[in-house]
């Protein structure tokens, strides 16, 4: 469904971001992208989005192709009416509109006044509490609603890909299981296809079906989740367990030589 | 007791316009974050174009009025297009500088085309004869004035709130990148900003007119917008519209009462700037301006 090829990510002319990135999203599956901070995961999401160009950053090599269709370079409202809808790092809902407003705007690119209408019913089902505050404004809510807002407002375009910039950020445990659990049940019902970025690992190989593991703007390991869950270098680095299954301790970690390995 | 009622009723008429034009204002703060100094300017324009097109080309008040309305539409697209389109993403300091430029040379264009002499639009928009309120013998521009400010005030509000083209521009408002990233096409939002705030400038301009008559002096008509904004918070439309009241009123009667009291003149000029530094002492956000929703 979404192929990236070989792309290049420049900010400013001069900061190269990606280095020749690939990857695909299988239709109605759950793509995971994880990697250390920096590693170029939100500037891939992106530049499938087109949201770079809003931050001096450009697609200089390579291609995105949705559905068949190149879509690099194209602008972001665009990309949107094709169905690609990001939801951004930081929640960053609309802090002085209420939820109903907010849900409006993700609603923005379709005309079926009666589909949204249904749609705000249907995110309602999906987040009850959203429906209890329905016109509080958004700036009040906490960041777990917030949260909830910020993809029941993606669903609200109706994307066939929707891309999640680390929903989990800054959210207490317990949030972060109820937010997967509902980013699962909305691929299931909706088959909705999602691109999931990630920090927390182990919930991210989880929900998803296969996995792509970036370090400096390249991806360096992937495969499907069981598989990427059962080797050693991800369980190490990124599921945090020791070789015989207990957490290892910073004593005898030596990191850095094992991760020159995969940078190779 | 009479003279102090009629200072109010005439208050609330230029209070009425001052929201107006601040309501434009503020719609270009709220969805651009631009400081828009040219906002009499483009009041002024309107103001002469309708002139023309009522007492140069004898073209009947009701299609003269629309074709004002369109003309301050193109003015606004071309003025956003070719001034500040090319400057998003610039230092705010760059666009106010630019704005201010923007309004010398449009005032330029209004002396160059039509001189700098006061100017009357005959036949007048409304009928000249008083009507009685309250006693008091109010002429009927008075009322026209406020009453067309007043509904055209309720519609924005309604738009802002109920259209989606007024939700996404306060979501533009809000944060470019977030609206962007739902599909919002915020470059027209932004020529939709410019458009609103010249079409409502070029009505008051036409109304302040239809009152004390058009000259270049109607660009300062814009500054004295700024404490009615002010007062109301620079990114609120209810705020603007209460702020001009005020100003408008205080104006007034301050004008009114040092004059026949202390036999000041000219207070009038003055008055809402020192309502302005007061204001900007006690309430620096104003009445309704929010500061930011902060999570704590």
């Amino acid at each position: 469904m979404l192929t990236v090829n070989n792309i290049e990510v420049v900010y400013n002319d001069v900061i190269l971001v990606l280095k020749g990135l690939s990857l695909r999203c299988e239709e109605g599956k759950i793509t995971t992208l994880l990697g250390a901070n920096g590693a170029g995961k939100s500037t891939t999401l992106k530049a499938i989005s087109g949201l770079l160009k809003s931050e001096e950053g450009e697609v200089t090599k390579g291609t995105i192709e949705f559905m068949g269709e190149k879509i690099n370079g194209m602008d972001p409202e665009k990309i949107v009416r094709k169905g690609i809808f990001q939801v951004m790092e930081g929640r960053r809902v609309f802090e002085d509109l209420d939820i109903v407003e907010n849900l409006r705007c993700g609603a923005y690119t379709r005309n079926d006044r009666a589909g949204v209408k249904r749609d705000i019913d249907l995110v309602f089902d999906y987040f009850p509490i959203l429906k209890e505050r329905r016109n509080q404004l958004s700036g009040y809510l906490s960041g777990g609603e917030q949260q909830m807002l910020a993809i029941g407002r993606a669903l609200m375009a109706r994307p066939k890909l929707l891309l999640l910039d680390e929903p989990s950020l800054g959210l207490a445990p317990l949030l972060v299981q109820e937010i997967f659990r509902i980013i699962a049940k909305i691929n299931e019902e909706e088959k909705t296809t999602i691109l999931l970025v990630e920090q927390n690992a182990s919930l991210a190989l989880q929900v998803a079906s296969y996995g792509y593991i970036m370090e400096m703007g390249k991806v360096v390991l992937d495969g499907p989740c069981e598989k990427l869950r059962e080797n050693q270098d991800v369980k190490e680095f990124y599921l945090g367990i020791g070789e015989s299954g207990s957490k290892r301790s910073f004593k005898n970690a030596k990191h850095y030589k094992r991760r020159k390995r995969w940078l190779s | 007791m009479e003279f102090y009622l009629q200072l109010v009723i005439s208050g609330l008429v230029l209070g009425s316009i001052y929201a107006l034009v601040a309501l434009g204002f503020a719609i270009i703060f709220k969805s651009t974050s631009v400081v828009n100094f040219a906002q009499g300017e483009l009041m002024m324009f309107g103001a002469y174009f309708c002139y023309s097109m009522v007492v140069q080309y004898k073209v009947p008040w009701f299609w003269a009025f629309l074709m004002t309305l369109v003309f301050s539409v193109i003015l606004a697209l071309i003025v956003e297009r070719l001034i500040l389109r090319p400057m998003i993403g610039e230092p705010v300091i760059s666009i106010i500088m630019v704005t201010i430029g923007l309004s010398s040379v449009l005032r330029s264009i209004v002396t160059a085309i039509w001189g700098t002499q006061i100017q009357v639009y005959d036949p007048p928009l409304f009928p000249p004869t008083d009507v009685n309120i309250m006693g008091l013998p109010t002429s009927q521009v008075y009322l026209w004035s406020f009453g067309l400010s007043a509904v055209l005030l309720a519609l924005f509000a309604l738009f802002f709130k109920y259209s989606k083209a007024g939700v996404a521009m306060r979501a533009t408002a809000f944060s470019n990148q977030v609206a962007l990233s739902m599909g919002i096409p915020v470059k027209n939002i932004f020529a939709l900003a410019w458009c609103i705030a010249s079409v409502v400038s070029a009505i008051g301009g036409i109304l302040i007119g239809s009152i004390n008559g058009i000259n270049v002096q109607l660009g300062h008509f814009g500054l004295k917008v700024f404490p009615a904004v002010i007062l109301g918070g620079l990114d609120s439309i209810p705020g603007a519209a209460l702020g001009g009241l005020i100003v408008g009123v205080l104006e007034n009667l301050s004008d009114g009462v040092l004059k026949s009291v202390f036999g000041l003149q000219g207070i009038k000029e003055v008055a809402p700037f020192v309502f302005l530094v007061i204001i900007l002492m006690i309430k620096p956000y104003g009445l309704f301006g929010k500061k930011e929703i902060e999570r704590v």
